[in-house]
């Protein structure tokens, strides 16, 4: 019996991916679960305990315990529509005509091709997760219980990404045949995003602080979550974490929802490849012949930006270049949207300008990861147009580095100044030191951001290769931040001030060097 | 099923336009059973749009088409089981090895392991290839890729074959290779549509020529045919194709572009 095509499919995509270690490729799976293994059981937590003492680490457990099922959920609904935004935004799949022309089945190549990359996904979640139990360490949990907490994050939140990769396809074909479609799609994809942030405003009752500190209170809410796959595994981990080193206390309940979640993601994958083949398409889409307009104001004013001259004139056209892949625009206007949200939202809860900058310190490095975006050089041969011409990577990266600049500081002040200014505490002096420094960690964030994804440029035109690199630069640009945070505010304790200035600095000098050490890989790339 | 003497792909009216560009404009067409069908026509002309609807890869706006007695747009794979494709500019698995990726193909069209291994080391070793089989495609030259494409149209051992400029980028020793190939696989009634802009390849290969013009379909038939229609007797293609597309003039442009 010939090999099913999604299979074939899957371990393509697996052996792309895992091309570079090609060597150890046989033993990467056993090498990764151990690893994995050696992470969650004794790294994770040795690192945790490492910074927190007892006291907070009692604290942080009871809170995380608390919030699973929300944590669960927001996870869960995120990984949904992060796929669906995705290319939703970016509407046409750079399908590698191979599978175009050969007979084989839509839904076997999504199918397939989640399955392939799912392994990664996993080895995230799995990371992830391992922050996680680690939290939770000092509660007692044993070996067990704390592997099928892992399990239950992987499956969970695979669910997720199976079933928004399925509603992103099948959406995809209704929207992406005209443009008009495409705009729609665009829209949508914003609009997405309201519930979750619905959800999240309801579960804290309008108070991020009171919600921490007493996540239970909403009893309608949880009521609405328990009927989710996502509070399955939540159920779980509780039980767990009520009954620490005692797997067997609870052990029906555990093994029926642990059994229905596993079931579920089994389901979910089944029904999704039939919906799939229902009405999801491969046709390459038609793209719209578009004519350029001659240079308006704008383009004038940002080549006069760039100096005039040669280097202008490349600002101008790495610019362009952007705004006429329209993908770029939108998901600034979704992380925009996004922010407004949030801010319209938590506008109430925050009682001093401090805790209305949070949110912004850490969705700076997510807004300049979505505004540097991947480095796709357009293929492998457009690269070369920059490299011909002497000093032309370093050009190239001086331009994309003021574009950087140019949308996403002017966004991050914009934001800084809205959340600050319906605040009654806030002074001129506080406004202006604040937005100048939010400045600034927004230019040093989009510096790190494009040093990260010089380093890890991408060349395939696969949207889920390059959302998957997004996502790894999102990780760590934010794990810089929150590290940052944590080390200087609750370790250290340093106040928040120094803690501003600190992600000033560092964030600058990481960003440098990894801009440094980007171009440098960068220029190497034959 | 189709047999000898029959048309084995049959083009009716079929239209096909981009935005505001007619890229095919009704074109009828029947391709014989076991025939080499040379497409040419200048940049823009329709050519590859043309095979990307035999293929079912695109629908036609209107129009139909049929492939070895089956309706494109009825079941769309059971077309593309039939046929081996060459696409232009073919786009494969950088990081695959050469070996990896016609093994993917093989396997994607179904083949058992032993034949697909077999036929996989008769074309490496057909194509000069073997050696190199484990190499990343990405440090492969042009034609070696194209060496690559090619393989992997011809592994299942298609009843049709839609090559689009199956020849760009190869040496004369293997453009040579692969001619005989062709006409191998045409003896045992293999179809063969190509399209090419080597005037030369189609005069010697092709046994007819179909000539498109902004998406029409301009002239048909064998050399002889053409030169008749062109009122060129005993004039090479290039004349021909020249007078055809109404392009003749372009000695005319060379000459006051040298001046
Ligand atoms: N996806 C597309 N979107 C918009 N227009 C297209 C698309 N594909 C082809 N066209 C247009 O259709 C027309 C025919 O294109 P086609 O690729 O079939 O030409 P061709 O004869 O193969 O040319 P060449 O010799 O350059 O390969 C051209 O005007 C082209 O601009
Ligand atoms: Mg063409």
């Amino acid at each position: 019996m010939p090999v099913p095509k999604w299979l074939v499919v899957a371990r393509n995509e697996y052996r792309i991916r895992i091309n570079s270690i090609r060597t150890i490729r046989p033993y990467f799976p056993y090498l990764v679960i151990a690893l994995l293994a050696v992470y969650v059981a004794f790294i994770a937590p040795a690192v945790v305990s490492l910074f927190i003492d007892d006291l907070l680490a009692f604290f942080l457990s009871q809170v995380a315990l608390a919030m699973v099922p929300i944590i669960m959920f927001i996870i869960f609904f995120y990984f949904i529509i992060l796929p669906i935004t995705y290319t939703l935004q970016g509407m046409q799949a750079g399908q590698v005509e191979i599978f175009l022309a050969a007979p084989i089945k839509p839904s076997d190549v999504l199918l397939g091709e989640f399955l392939g990359v799912m392994p990664f996904y996993a080895i995230a979640i799995t990371v992830m997760a391992g922050f996680f139990t680690a939290a939770l360490n000092p509660l007692g949990l044993d070996m067990l219980q704390i592997a099928i907490t892992v399990i239950i994050f992987v499956a969970t939140f695979l669910s997720a990404l199976w079933i928004g990769t399925v509603i992103a396809a099948l959406v995809r074909t209704k929207f992406a045949k005209s443009a008009r479609g495409r705009d729609v799609g665009r829209a949508l994809s914003l609009v997405l995003a309201l519930p979750m942030i619905a959800v999240m405003y309801a579960i804290m009752g309008g108070g991020l602080l009171e919600a921490l500190a007493d996540p239970g209170t909403s009893g309608m809410v949880r009521a609405i979550l328990s009927l989710l796959p996502s509070s399955w595994g939540a159920e779980v981990i509780v039980n767990f974490a009520s009954n620490p080193g005692n797997i067997g206390a609870v052990g029906f309940e555990t093994l029926t929802r642990f059994g229905g979640l596993v079931a579920f993601f089994v389901a979910v994958l089944w029904l999704g490849t039939k919906a799939a083949n229902r009405a999801y398409s491969i046709e390459p889409t038609t793209f719209t012949a578009s004519r350029a307009k001659p240079d308006g104001f704008f383009y004038r004013t940002v080549r006069y930006l760039g100096g005039g001259g040669s280097f202008g004139t490349l600002l101008v056209s790495v610019f362009k270049d952007y705004g006429r892949r329209l993908e770029n625009l939108s998901r600034i206007a979704y992380i925009v949207g996004l922010i407004a949200m949030v801010n319209i939202f938590f506008g109430g809860g925050f009682d001093d300008p401090e805790a209305a900058l949070l949110m912004g310190l850490f969705l700076f490095p997510f807004l300049a990861v979505l505004v540097v975006g991947q480095v796709t050089a357009g293929g492998k041969e457009s690269l070369f147009i920059y490299k011909k011409t002497p000093f032309g990577v370093g050009r190239f990266v001086k331009a994309r580095l003021l574009q950087g600049w140019l949308v996403a500081v002017p966004i991050g002040v914009a934001i800084t100044v809205v959340s600050m200014i319906s605040i009654p505490q806030t002074t001129l002096i506080s406004l202006l030191t604040y937005t100048g420094f939010m400045a600034l960690i927004v230019a040093a964030n989009v510096t790190l951001a494009l040093g990260l994804s010089l380093l890890n440029p991408e060349f395939s035109e696969n949207t889920r290769t390059q959302m998957f690199g997004l996502i790894v630069n999102a990780q760590v640009a934010m794990f810089v931040s929150l590290g940052i945070f944590i080390g200087s505010l609750i370790v250290l304790d340093l106040g928040f001030l120094n803690t501003v200035l600190l992600q000033t600095v560092v964030i600058w000098l990481l960003g440098i060097v990894f801009l440094y050490l980007g171009k440098r890989r960068f220029s190497r790339i034959e | 099923m189709v047999s000898a003497g029959e048309a084995t792909v049959k083009l009716r009216g079929v239209a096909k336009r981009y935005a505001d560009i007619i890229a095919v404009d009704y074109v009828d067409l029947d391709v014989k059973y076991g025939e080499i069908l040379g497409l040419l026509g200048p940049n823009g002309s329709g050519k590859s749009t043309t095979l990307k609807m035999i293929l079912a890869l695109i629908r036609p706006d209107s129009g139909s088409v049929s492939v070895l007695g089956i309706e494109a747009e009825d079941d769309p794979v059971a077309v593309k089981r039939q046929v081996g494709y060459v696409p232009e500019s073919p786009r494969l698995y950088e990081f695959l090895t050469g070996l990896e990726y016609l093994d993917f193909v093989g396997d994607i069209y179904g083949l058992d392991a032993s034949e697909k291994k077999g036929r996989i080391e008769e074309y490496l070793e057909a194509m000069e290839l073997e050696g190199r089989e484990g190499d990343m495609i990405s440090s492969y030259s042009q034609g070696m890729k194209q060496k690559i494409a090619l393989i992997s149209a011809f592994l299942h051992k298609p009843k049709l074959l839609l090559l689009d400029e199956p020849l760009s980028g190869l040496d004369p020793r293997s453009a040579r290779i692969v001619k005989d190939l062709l006409r191998k696989l045409t003896a045992q009634g293999v179809t063969t549509i190509m399209s090419t802009h080597i005037l030369e390849i189609a005069q010697a290969m092709c046994d007819r020529i179909a000539i498109m013009y902004e998406g029409r379909l301009l002239a048909l038939g064998n050399m002889k045919e053409l030169r008749q229609k062109a009122r060129l007797p005993g004039s090479d293609l290039e004349d021909v194709f020249l007078k055809l597309t109404g392009t003749e003039d372009v000695r005319e442009v060379v000459e006051a572009l040298l001046k």
